[in-house]
């Protein structure tokens, strides 16, 4: 049951819907521009895709079935695959009834019938295509604005070129107890995520939580290279989160590598699945 | 009073993109029960601070499905909206609104029409927060206290009053009274009719006795009590009064 309930299991199964159905994702985002100037942007809800779905000239017991999944779902989810679009996994339910109309001698057609994406629902195979699904949120927006909040002590903004976001945000070296450890943030709205940065000579030990548990400790130390400098690269991935609105934090810890000679923790740019 | 932010709030506030905060409710009942709802399903408690702890009833808390491991630092996503919330120099009375859901429980009675109908929600301590959620920061607090408005059988609509409310004081510093309350010869009083030998006794308070009349210290009442009184938009709040008479 729940998400372990496929509606289509495999490319070819009968209750595929019909080829060119539309999928496209609700406003979930506030948008204000005066006349002249740039526009501001807030996210306000986790919503997540919305299908329009059509199947046509189905078996009568196609279309008992795919009545018994509004019924049986439509207050819980099921797992629907979007086989056009290489597989991927949504859960959600149908958000309207299923009313299957007749067009000829036991052939019945079922219209646009909607599929709603259920957030924070558990998946069987969460969305796992880094390539063509995720996106960046950068250190910086493209407007320059600091993304990352800086939680707990200082931190600093060096630009760096070779970061993805041109610049760094970094704590202070501060071993544990020598001092209060840095903690940033940063929110976003979607699944799994991937935690790039760059590493350093002098960089520490950093934490990595999601919506204030812990995930993961991060080394930021390597030597210097001088062939190949350090460049940003992914150093944690957390691929199974349900859809929803997440909050990464990355904490210094304090520790580090003991070839390192310092602490701090570097923060340049999360990928994030959407 | 300017909300004391910090310059790391101010920074992400300003920022040209970003997620909206969630809207966190912590409420006291007058029992002592307290309550936890937010726009977005919380459970970790370093993140949220709760503003108002405080112990749930146990009999509601058995009957949850998934009770939260520490109430304290769990928010239920059940408030759906809070608008109204206006700060002013006035002093004018200023009620929010507060729509909490109340489509979870059984059917014959939901989850938070249950607790209306055993707790006295009328006058209890409610601290409404704007929560950043970047720089796990307030943008925005009230406090006051909750009055119970309507309720459906989707949601609840909480008025909420600030706890500076001028409706809730009595402005007169003194007994409100038919009789002067000065002491005779006092400096309110102004009399000076205790050194005068034509005057020499003092007022028994009245309008009637006063040798100042105006300085008088009382109500100048007529009361008339007409057959059929209009029904008048006046205040509900209870003043307690003394009277001299």
């Amino acid at each position: 049951m729940a998400q372990t309930d496929i509606l289509n299991p495999t490319p070819t199964h009968p209750l595929n819907p019909d080829y060119g159905f539309q999928k496209k994702r609700p406003l979930t985002h506030l948008n204000a521009k005066a006349n002249q100037g740039a526009p501001y942007f807030r996210e306000i809800t986790d919503t997540g895709h919305q299908f329009s779905l059509s199947w046509n000239d189905k078996l009568a017991s196609h279309a008992r079935k795919l009545k018994w999944y509004y019924e049986q779902y439509r207050d819980g989810f099921f797992t629907l695959i979007d086989h056009e679009g290489g597989g991927r996994h949504y859960v959600g339910r149908f958000s309207q009834p299923v009313e299957p109309s007749p067009t000829g001698n036991n052939r019945w057609s079922m219209q646009q019938v909607l599929f709603d994406e259920v957030p924070l629902a558990p998946m069987l195979v969460y969305p796992n295509d880094w390539n063509n699904d995720a996106i960046w949120r950068l250190l910086l927006n493209d407007f320059g604005d600091r993304m990352v909040a800086a939680v707990a002590a200082t931190w600093t903004l060096t630009a760096n070129p070779a970061a993805k976001s041109g610049s760094v945000f970094s704590s202070a070296s501060v071993a544990i107890g020598a001092g209060l450890l840095g903690a940033a943030s940063y929110v976003y709205a979607g699944y799994g995520f991937q935690f790039w940065s760059i590493k350093g000579p002098a960089a520490g030990i950093g934490a990595l939580s999601l919506d204030g548990t812990f995930l993961a400790n991060v080394d930021f130390y390597a030597a210097n290279n001088l062939l190949q400098p350090n460049v940003s690269s992914m150093l944690f991935q957390q691929q199974n989160v349900p859809l929803g609105i997440h909050t990464v934090t990355l904490t210094a810890t304090g520790t580090k590598n003991a070839a390192s000679s310092g602490y701090a923790v570097n923060w340049d740019a999360l990928k994030v699945m959407r | 009073m300017p909300f004391p932010y910090s310059s790391e709030l101010i920074q992400i506030m300003a920022a040209r993109s970003g997620p909206a905060p969630v809207l966190l409710l912590d409420v006291v009942a007058l029992d002592g029960t307290s309550y936890h709802w937010g726009n977005k399903e919380i459970d970790v408690a370093p993140v949220y601070p709760t503003t108002l702890p405080g112990t749930p009833p146990a009999a509601w808390l058995a009957g949850l499905a998934n009770p939260p491991a520490d109430y304290d630092t769990h928010y239920f996503p059940w408030l759906l909206s809070a608008t109204g919330f206006n700060q002013t120099r006035a002093q004018t009375a200023v009620t929010a609104s507060i729509e909490v859901q109340n489509i979870s429980g059984n059917t014959l009675q939901r989850d938070l029409m249950g607790l209306l109908s055993a707790r006295t929600f009328e006058g209890a301590l409610f601290a409404f927060r704007e929560w950043n959620l970047a720089k796990q920061e307030a943008e925005f607090e009230q406090h006051g206290r909750l009055t119970v408005v309507t309720t459906s059988e989707l949601i609840c609509t909480f008025g909420a009053n600030l706890l500076f409310n001028p409706n809730d004081y009595d402005g007169q510093p003194y007994a409100y009274s038919e009789t002067c309350q000065w002491r005779f010869g006092s400096r309110q009083c102004g009399s000076t009719a205790a050194n005068d030998s034509n005057f020499a006794n003092p007022c028994d308070n009245t309008y009637t006795t006063c040798h100042q009349l105006n300085r008088f210290g009382g109500e100048l009442a007529t009361v008339v009590f007409p057959q059929n009184p209009p029904t008048a938009q006046t205040s509900q709040n209870q003043v307690q009064y003394r009277r001299l008479v």
